[in-house]
C-alpha cells in the first residue's frame, strides 16, 4: 500500500535525521497507522514518525515572527497545566504553554465519542495523603473534595469516588472480588501475603531518622534515612528473595503492582519504588475508605480539564520546540507551527520545562546534559473498546478493574463504570499493557512495526481467557502506542545524584518540571513539580515586581 | 398402492386422517389461544367451538361449488389450512400487544380456518365419489377416519404437544403436517393435476415458511421460558432495558420484568393504594406530581383520584413498557387508561440523568423502581440519587419509595429507610400485605414533620385511616434493624437484597 510505503520512508528519514528516533511516540503527532481489520475497526495512534521531517522543514524557512513572553511553558501535561494554573492564580497572565500534539493533557489524555468519554492513559487517583495539601486544597477549590467534617477529614464528591464493585481478578475460571490472590491458594501462600502486607503496613507508618514519613508521596517529602533509601540499592525481586518471599501468587501480584504503576518488572524495579508503592498513600476520608480512588469516564482527562479550563487562551498546540538557548537576562526559543508551517521565536524571561528530561540533549545541546542517558521510560500500549455486553463471567459482577491472573497485560477497565444510568447498551473498555517482554528499546522498535490487525489479535488473546466469547461483542478498537509512556524507577535511580542533578534550575531562568524528576509517573508527582516550579517562577517574578509581591 | 378399483386408495385415507387431527388441534389452539389472551376460558372455549364448527359449515356448503379439477383444489386447500392453521397462533401473539379490536382478528383468523377446513372432507368425498367407490364404504371410511383422528388429536394436544412444544410450535407442526399431506397428493397424483406447475411451488413456499417457523418459534415466545411461568404466557417481549412478560389465568393478568413479579391484576390495587394514597395525605395541595418508574401507568390511575393535581410527570426508561401500557385496550382497563390522561406528561428517560438535570420542583415524588438486585439499579436507591431528589422536591414536598419486603429482606428495607434519613430526610416507613408479594414496604420520606393534612378518600378498596395506622406498626420479626448506608462506593444495598433474597428463595 502506499501510504504505508511514505510511513516507512519518513520513519526512516526521522532515525537518520535527528537523533531524535528514540523519542518515538512521546512526541506522537496523531498520526494513523493502520486504519482497520476486516471485522473490527479502529486505529493505532501514538507512533510518530514525521519529528524528523518537521525539524528539516522547520530550519529551512525564515522566521515568520518573534514573541516576547513572561513565562514559557514547554508542554501541557499534568505539570505544565498545574504551573500555569497556579501562576495564573498568583496574577501572572503573561505565560504561554506550547504543546506538541493537537491536543492538550500528556498522560492525562483522553477520547470521546458517541457513546462516552474514555481515557488515553492515566485514568485514576488514590484519595491523597493529608500531606498533600496543596493537592487536597486543589481538589476542594475544584469540588473535587465538597467540604470537611467535623474531624477535618474531606468530604469526596460522590460522584467521583470509585463506585462499587472496584477490582476483580480472574483466577482459574472464577472472578474473585479484590486483586490479591485469595482464591484456590495454599495456605503457605496465604501466610506469606498476610506477612508481606503486614511488612508494608509496617512500612507505611515508618519515619525515618528525621522524623520525616519512610516512603510518602510527593516523593521529595520521603526520609533521606539510609535505613530506606538503601533499598534503592538493589530490585525488589531481590529484596523479596532476601526476605524469603517465594510464593507464586505473591509475587505475581506484587509484579502486577509495579509493572501497573512504573511499567517496571520485579527484576528491574528498585526495592525502594517496589515497598514506595505499597507503602506511600495514607489517604483518609470522610466517605471513603484509604485506599479508595477517585476516577472518572476519562479517567485523569476530568482534572486535567479543571486544570486548564481558565487558561486555555494560554495554551498554544500543534508547537514543536525543536531549540533552546539561554541568552544573558532572557530564553530564546524556537519553535515551529507545524500545522499552519511557520517557525516562531519566542523570547521568554523563564522558561518551565515540562517534557520529558530525555529531550534535553536534542533541543539545549550545549548544555551538559550527559545525566539524562539515566532517565529510561517504559513504553505502553492502551486499547479502547467498545463492545456489546457480554458474559461477563463467573463470580464478581463486573467491575471498574478488571485483571486476568498471568494475563498477558495488565487488564481492562469499564471506562462507563462511573455512569449511573441504566442499561449501558455500549461498553468502554480501556486495556493497559506495558511493554516489558524485552528492554524498553527493542519493545518500542517492535511497537512501531505492528499493525491494527496484530494489536487487536493480541489483546482478543488476552482477554479471551477470561471471556472466550469477546470477539463477536467488539464493535471496535482504537489502539495508541506509548514509546515513552513511564519514567522507570529502577535500581539507583530514585536515591541517585542524576535526578537530583536534572531538577537544578539553569540560572533561575530554565526551571523543570515533569513527573520524570521524581522517578515515579503519577499525577501527585506530577502536580508537585508543577507546583513547585511555578513557586520559584513567582518568587523570582515578586524580586523583580514589588507591585505582585503584595498581591501574593 | 393399491389398484384394485373397488378399494379405496390407502393414501386419500391416510390424508382424511391427517386433515381430521389437524382440523381438531387447530380448534383447541384456537380455544386455548383466545382463553389465554383473553381469560374467562369457558365462553371464550365456547365461542371458539361454535365459530369453529359454523365456520366449517360454511366450508362444506360451499363444497358444492366445486366441480372441476377437484384433486387440484384439494390440494390448494390443504395448503390453505397447513399456511393459515400454522401461522394463526404466531399472528395472534405478534398483534396482541399492538392492535385495539384484537377478538375480531382472532375470530376472523379462526373463522377462516374453520372454512377451509370444512372443505377438506366434503372434496375429498367427491374425489373419491367421481371414482367408482361405493358410496356406503366412502362414507364409512371417511368418517371412521375423520373420528379417529379427532380422537388422537383431543388426546395427544393436552398430553404431548401442549407441554412439549407449546402452542406456537404446535401451530407450525400441524400445519406441516397439512403440508405433507398437500405434498403426498401432489406426488402420488401429479399426472391428473391440471396446475401442478404452481400447486408444487406453493406447496415448497408454504413447507419452507412453515419449517422456518418452526424452527425458530421460540424468538416469538421462547417454550422454555413459558415453562417457568406457573401461568400461561400472553405476551414477551424483549425491550432494549428487559424482558416484559404478561401472564394470564382466568382473569388474573400479571406482569413480570426479568422475571419478577411487578403486579397481579388480583391485588395490584393494595400495593398501589398503599404506595399513593398515604402519600397524599401528608402532601399539603398536591398539583405537580413526579412517578419515577411504574410505567404500567397504575400508581397515576390512583394520583388522577386527586382532582387538585394538576400535572404528573412519569419518568420510565422503557417506551415498550409505557406504550404497552397506553395502547393494549386489556392494558388500559387495568390502568384505567391513566397514561393517556391529558394531565400526564410520560418521559422515556433514564430516571438518575433526568433528576440530575432536573429544575422544576414536584409536590410529591413516587418512586417506583424494581428492587435492587443489580448494581445498576442499587444507584437508584443510593444516598446520592436520594441528595439529588432534595433538589427536585418542593421544601413542604413529600416522597414515598418503595423498598422491597421488610419481611423478606428487613436489611435491605432499613437499609433504604437508613439511607434516606442519611441525606436529611425523616421518614415514615409502614408496611401492607399484598397476597402475590408478601408483606411489602414502603417508606415516606419528606423535610417536613409528618403531619396528617388530608382525609383518605373514601372509595378506596384497601386503605383507609385504620389500615395506615397498623401499617405503620413493625412486628418483631421486621423490626428495625442497624444497617449501612447505601452508597454509590460500596452498593451495600445489593449485597443486603441478594443474601437476604437467596435465603428465602
Amino acid at each position: 500500500m502506499g501510504k504505508s510505503d511514505v510511513d516507512k520512508i519518513s520513519r526512516k528519514e526521522f532515525l537518520e535525521l535527528s537523533g531524535l528516533a528514540l523519542v518515538g511516540s512521546t512526541l506522537g503527532l496523531q498520526s494513523l497507522v493502520s486504519c482497520e481489520s476486516e471485522k473490527i475497526h479502529g486505529k493505532v495512534v501514538g507512533a510518530n514518525h514525521a519529528i524528523g521531517h518537521l525539524v528539516k522543514k522547520a530550519i529551512s524557512l525564515p522566521i515568520f515572527q518573534s514573541k516576547k513572553t513572561q513565562v514559557l511553558i514547554i508542554g501541557s501535561g499534568i505539570s505544565g497545566l498545574v504551573a500555569g494554573y497556579y501562576l495564573q492564580k498568583a496574577g501572572i497572565t503573561d505565560y504561554e504553554i506550547l504543546e506538541l500534539e493537537n491536543h492538550i493533557g500528556g498522560n492525562a489524555t483522553f477520547g470521546e465519542d458517541a457513546v462516552g468519554r474514555y481515557p488515553w492513559a492515566a485514568h485514576y487517583l488514590p484519595i491523597p495523603s493529608p500531606e498533600n495539601k496543596i493537592l487536597i486544597d486543589f481538589l476542594a477549590e475544584n469540588k473535587i473534595i465538597t467540604g470537611f467534617d467535623a474531624n477535618g477529614l474531606p468530604i469526596y464528591d460522590e460522584y467521583s469516588l470509585c463506585f462499587h464493585p472496584e477490582e476483580r481478578l480472574f483466577v482459574k475460571g472464577y472472578w474473585q472480588e479484590g486483586l490479591i490472590p485469595n482464591l484456590d491458594i495454599s495456605e503457605e501462600d496465604k501466610t506469606q501475603i498476610e506477612q508481606f502486607l503486614a511488612k508494608m503496613e509496617l512500612f507505611k507508618h515508618a519515619r525515618g531518622n528525621d522524623g520525616k514519613w519512610a516512603f510518602t508521596i510527593p516523593l521529595a517529602y520521603s526520609s533521606a534515612d539510609n535505613a530506606f533509601t538503601n533499598f534503592d540499592k538493589l530490585t525488589m525481586k531481590e529484596w523479596l528473595a532476601k526476605e524469603g518471599f517465594t510464593s507464586k501468587a505473591l509475587l505475581w501480584y506484587i509484579n502486577y503492582c509495579v509493572l501497573d504503576d512504573y511499567g517496571t518488572p520485579l527484576s528491574e524495579v528498585s526495592a525502594w519504588a517496589g515497598i514506595h508503592y505499597f507503602a506511600s498513600r495514607k489517604g483518609n476520608a470522610a466517605n471513603a475508605k484509604g485506599n479508595d480512588v477517585l476516577t472518572w469516564s476519562e479517567g485523569n482527562g476530568f482534572l486535567m480539564k479543571l486544570l486548564a479550563k481558565n487558561q486555555l487562551k494560554n495554551i498554544k498546540t500543534q508547537r514543536l520546540v525543536y531549540q533552546i538557548e539561554e541568552k544573558s537576562d532572557s530564553v530564546l526559543v524556537d519553535v515551529f507551527d507545524w500545522k499552519n508551517e511557520k517557525r516562531e521565536t519566542y523570547t521568554a524571561n523563564q522558561v518551565i520545562w515540562a517534557i520529558p528530561q530525555m529531550l534535553r540533549p536534542y533541543l539545549m545541546p550545549k548544555q551538559a546534559s550527559e545525566f539524562v542517558k539515566r532517565f529510561s521510560y517504559s513504553p505502553w500500549i492502551v486499547a479502547n473498546l467498545e463492545t456489546k455486553p457480554f458474559d461477563s463471567g463467573r463470580g464478581q459482577a463486573l467491575s471498574w478493574d478488571n485483571v486476568i491472573y498471568e494475563g498477558e497485560g495488565l487488564g481492562y477497565i469499564l471506562a462507563n463504570h462511573q455512569n449511573v444510568n441504566q442499561g449501558q447498551k455500549t461498553w468502554q473498555l480501556t486495556y493497559y499493557k506495558p511493554l516489558v517482554r524485552e528492554m524498553p528499546v527493542e519493545e518500542r522498535k517492535k511497537a512501531i512495526e505492528k499493525t491494527h490487525e496484530n494489536w487487536l489479535s493480541e489483546i482478543i488473546a488476552d482477554l479471551k481467557k477470561a471471556h472466550p466469547k469477546i470477539e463477536e461483542a467488539i464493535l471496535k478498537m482504537d489502539v495508541k502506542i506509548w514509546g515513552h509512556a513511564m519514567i522507570r524507577p529502577t535500581v539507583g535511580f530514585i536515591h541517585g545524584r542524576e535526578r537530583q542533578m536534572a531538577q537544578q534550575s539553569l540560572n533561575e531562568k530554565i526551571h523543570f518540571a515533569h513527573s520524570d524528576l521524581s522517578g515515579v509517573s503519577i499525577f501527585e508527582e506530577a502536580f508537585y513539580h508543577g507546583y513547585e516550579t511555578a513557586k520559584k517562577i513567582i518568587k523570582n517574578y515578586a524580586n523583580s515586581n514589588v507591585d505582585t509581591l503584595a498581591k501574593i | 398402492m393399491d389398484k384394485n378399483a373397488t378399494k379405496i386408495p390407502f393414501l386419500l385415507l391416510f390424508s382424511v386422517f391427517l386433515v381430521a387431527t389437524c382440523g381438531l388441534i387447530y380448534e383447541l389452539i384456537a380455544g386455548t389461544l383466545a382463553s389465554y389472551l383473553m381469560g374467562d376460558s369457558i365462553s371464550q372455549f365456547s365461542i371458539i367451538i361454535g365459530l369453529y364448527l359454523f365456520s366449517m359449515g360454511i366450508g362444506s356448503f360451499c363444497s358444492k361449488y366445486f366441480d372441476e379439477n377437484l384433486l387440484d383444489w384439494f390440494i390448494q386447500i390443504e395448503l390453505l389450512v397447513g399456511l393459515v392453521g400454522g401461522i394463526t397462533s404466531s399472528i395472534l401473539f405478534i398483534i396482541f400487544n399492538s392492535v385495539e379490536s384484537f377478538q375480531w382478528i382472532l375470530y376472523g383468523l379462526i373463522s377462516l380456518t374453520g372454512i377451509f377446513v370444512g372443505l377438506e372432507i366434503p372434496l375429498l368425498m367427491q374425489i373419491l365419489n367421481q371414482s367408482n367407490f361405493g358410496f356406503k364404504d366412502i362414507i364409512s371410511k371417511v368418517f371412521t377416519f375423520d373420528y379417529v383422528g379427532a380422537l388422537l388429536a383431543s388426546i395427544l394436544f393436552p398430553l404431548v404437544f401442549m407441554p412439549k412444544m407449546g402452542l406456537i410450535r404446535t401451530s407450525f407442526f400441524f400445519g406441516i403436517l397439512n403440508t405433507l399431506v398437500a405434498l403426498l397428493v401432489l406426488y402420488h397424483y401429479s399426472k391428473e393435476l391440471k396446475y401442478r406447475t404452481t400447486l408444487w411451488l406453493q406447496a415448497f413456499f408454504v413447507f419452507i415458511l412453515l419449517t422456518l417457523g418452526f424452527i425458530f418459534s421460540d424468538k416469538i415466545l421462547s417454550w422454555a421460558e413459558a415453562s417457568t411461568y406457573d401461568e400461561k404466557i400472553i405476551f414477551a417481549k424483549t425491550s432494549p432495558y428487559q424482558r416484559i412478560v404478561l401472564t394470564r389465568q382466568d382473569n388474573n393478568i400479571k406482569l413480570f420484568l426479568n422475571r419478577n413479579l411487578q403486579f397481579s391484576s388480583f391485588d395490584e390495587y393494595r400495593y398501589h393504594e398503599a404506595l399513593i394514597h398515604p402519600l397524599m395525605t401528608f402532601t399539603k395541595n398536591p398539583e405537580k406530581i413526579l412517578v419515577l418508574g411504574g410505567g404500567d401507568g397504575m400508581a397515576v390511575r390512583e394520583l388522577l383520584k386527586y382532582t387538585s393535581i394538576k400535572s404528573i410527570t412519569l419518568i420510565d426508561l422503557d417506551a415498550d413498557m409505557t406504550n404497552l401500557f397506553r395502547k393494549n385496550e386489556m392494558l388500559t382497563r387495568l390502568n384505567q387508561n391513566a397514561l393517556n390522561n391529558i394531565k400526564v406528561k410520560v418521559l422515556n428517560q433514564d430516571a438518575f440523568l433526568w433528576i440530575k438535570q432536573n429544575k422544576i420542583l414536584f409536590d410529591a415524588i413516587v418512586i417506583d423502581f424494581p428492587d435492587p438486585n443489580n448494581f445498576a439499579l442499587g444507584k437508584l436507591y443510593s444516598n446520592t440519587f436520594y441528595r439529588e431528589l432534595t433538589h427536585t422536591l418542593a421544601p413542604e414536598g413529600f416522597i414515598v419509595v418503595q423498598s422491597t419486603s421488610p419481611f423478606m429482606a428487613p436489611k435491605s428495607y432499613w437499609c433504604v429507610n437508613k439511607t434516606l434519613q442519611s441525606v436529611g430526610f425523616k421518614t415514615l416507613p409502614y408496611h401492607v400485605y399484598v397476597p402475590s408479594f408478601g408483606d411489602w414496604g414502603y417508606v415516606l420520606a419528606s423535610k417536613q414533620a409528618f403531619i396528617s393534612r388530608n382525609v383518605f378518600q373514601r372509595n378506596l378498596r384497601f386503605m383507609n385511616d385504620e389500615t395506615f395506622k397498623q401499617s405503620q406498626f413493625f412486628p418483631k420479626d421486621m423490626a428495625q434493624r442497624a444497617t449501612e448506608i447505601n452508597k454509590l462506593n460500596n452498593q451495600i444495598l445489593v449485597q443486603y437484597f441478594e443474601e437476604e433474597w437467596a435465603k428465602v428463595m
